[in-house]
C-alpha cells in the first residue's frame, strides 16, 4: 500500500533514497510521490547530478618501502602525535576515551593513597606518650614518702597546723 | 559469503595485532601493507601534498603501534585505524591552519528545512569539456572550505562509498545525525561550488 507523501517529508528522504539507505518500505512512496511530483523530482535530479562533482582523484602512490619503514620506526620507539596540539585531545584520547589519561590518574591515585598512609601513621603516633614519657621518675621517691610520712605526723600532733584558716571577710558571708 | 571473508580479516587482523603485541614487528608490516593504500587514499582527500599524506599517514600508523593494547576489539582494527588516522589529519588540519573546523553544527544550516533557498540551489553536472582532473581539483577546492564536520562526512560517503551505519560507527554519532550532516554538507557543498564556479556550476 501506497501512503502519500508531503513534499516536506520527501525531500527529507530524497538523499538517503539516492544513497540507497532507505528499505522498501520507505522507498514506495517516495517513488510514488516522486512519480506525481514534477518539483521534487527536480530536486532529486539536481541531488543525483551533484554525484558527477564526486569523480575520484589520481592516486597517491604508496612508497614501495613505507611499511618496512613505518614498522622499523614504530619498533625503535617513535610513538608519533606530530601532529597533536594541546587545545585538542590526541586522536587516541578521542578514539579510546582515555588512553593517556588513565594511567596518570591512577599514578595519581596511587600517590594520594600513599601520602593519605603516611598522614595516618603520623596522626596516630602523634597523640600516644612516647615510651620515655611513659617511666616514672623515682629517683627521689623514697625522700617524698619519708616527707609525707613526717607532716602526717605532726599533724596528727596539731590538727590545726597546716591548716588554712578562712579569711575574716569570708566570715562575714553569714550577715547577709 | 561477504560476512563470512570480513569475519576471517578480521581474525587475521587480531591475530597479526596479538603477534605484533608479542614483539613480532613484521606481523605489524604486514598490517601496515594491508591497510597503507586506503589511508593514503583517506588522507589525500585532505592534503593534495603527498609528502604531507606520507606524514600524516605514518604518524597515525606510529600512534597505532605504541598504543596498540589499548585496542580493545569491540571494533574492527581497520576501524580503530581510521579513527586514529582521521584523528592525525584533523590534527595536522588544526596544527597548519587549515582547518575551519567548528565544534557544533554550522549555524547557519541547522534550521535549513528542504525547500530553504540554502538547500534548493541547483547545481548543474560539470561539463562535458572538463577533464576528469579539472573535476577533481574543483571538488577538492570546495571541499577545503566547509567546515571539518561536513567534509568528512562528504569524503566518507561520496569518497569511500560508506554505508550511513558505517559513519555513524566510525565518527560515534547516529545514524540521525550522519543524515542531517549529509543533507546539510551537501548543502553547503552545491553553495559553495556555485560561489567558487558559477560558469560551470550554476544549473541551467
Amino acid at each position: 500500500m501506497v501512503t502519500i507523501m508531503e513534499c516536506q517529508d520527501a525531500r527529507l528522504l530524497i538523499l538517503p533514497y539516492l544513497d540507497l539507505e532507505l528499505t522498501e518500505a520507505q522507498a514506495a512512496p517516495l517513488r510514488q510521490h516522486l512519480i506525481e511530483c514534477r518539483s521534487c523530482r527536480s530536486e532529486a535530479q539536481a541531488d543525483k547530478a551533484l554525484d558527477a562533482w564526486f569523480v575520484p582523484t589520481a592516486e597517491i602512490q604508496v612508497p614501495a618501502d613505507f611499511a618496512a619503514r613505518v614498522a622499523r620506526r614504530a619498533v625503535a620507539g617513535d610513538t608519533g602525535g606530530r601532529f597533536e596540539t594541546a587545545g585538542r585531545g590526541s586522536a587516541n584520547e578521542v578514539v579510546e576515551g582515555g588512553g593517556r589519561i588513565l594511567p596518570f590518574v591512577l599514578n595519581l591515585t596511587a600517590a594520594a593513597a600513599l601520602v593519605l598512609f603516611l598522614v595516618s601513621l603520623a596522626v596516630k603516633f602523634q597523640g600516644n606518650p612516647s615510651g620515655e614519657a611513659l617511666q616514672a621518675d623515682s629517683s627521689n621517691l623514697s625522700e617524698m614518702l619519708d616527707e609525707l610520712d613526717q607532716l602526717n605526723r605532726d599533724q596528727a600532733a596539731d590538727p590545726t597546723e597546716g591548716v588554712v584558716l578562712p579569711k575574716a571577710d569570708h566570715d562575714r558571708g553569714t550577715d547577709r | 559469503m561477504a560476512l563470512r571473508l570480513m569475519e576471517d580479516v578480521r581474525n587475521q587482523d587480531e591475530g597479526l595485532v596479538a603477534r605484533t603485541l608479542e614483539g613480532d614487528a613484521g606481523a605489524f608490516q604486514v598490517l601496515v601493507e594491508r591497510y597503507q593504500s586506503r589511508l593514503f587514499g583517506l588522507v589525500r582527500h585532505y592534503t593534495r601534498n603527498p609528502v604531507e599524506v606520507e606524514d600524516i599517514v605514518q604518524d597515525a600508523l606510529l600512534k597505532a603501534y605504541s598504543r596498540l593494547e589499548s585496542f580493545q576489539r569491540q571494533s574492527s582494527f581497520y576501524t580503530w585505524l581510521y579513527r586514529i588516522t582521521l584523528n592525525t589529519v584533523l590534527d595536522f588540519l588544526k596544527r597548519s591552519g587549515r582547518s575551519p573546523v567548528q565544534a557544533v553544527e554550522d549555524p547557519e544550516l541547522v534550521d535549513a528545512a528542504p525547500g530553504d533557498p540554502a538547500s534548493a540551489r541547483n547545481v548543474a553536472r560539470p561539463e562535458a569539456r572538463l577533464e576528469r582532473q579539472e573535476i577533481a581539483e574543483a571538488t577538492h577546492a570546495v571541499l577545503a572550505e566547509l567546515p571539518e564536520i561536513f567534509r568528512t562526512v562528504l569524503v566518507m560517503r561520496e569518497f569511500e562509498d560508506h554505508a550511513y551505519q558505517d559513519i555513524a560507527d566510525l565518527l560515534g554519532i547516529s545514524i540521525g545525525t550522519v543524515e542531517s550532516r549529509l543533507f546539510r554538507a551537501r548543502a553547503r557543498f552545491k553553495e559553495k561550488l556555485i560561489q567558487r564556479y558559477p560558469e560551470i556550476a550554476q544549473g541551467i
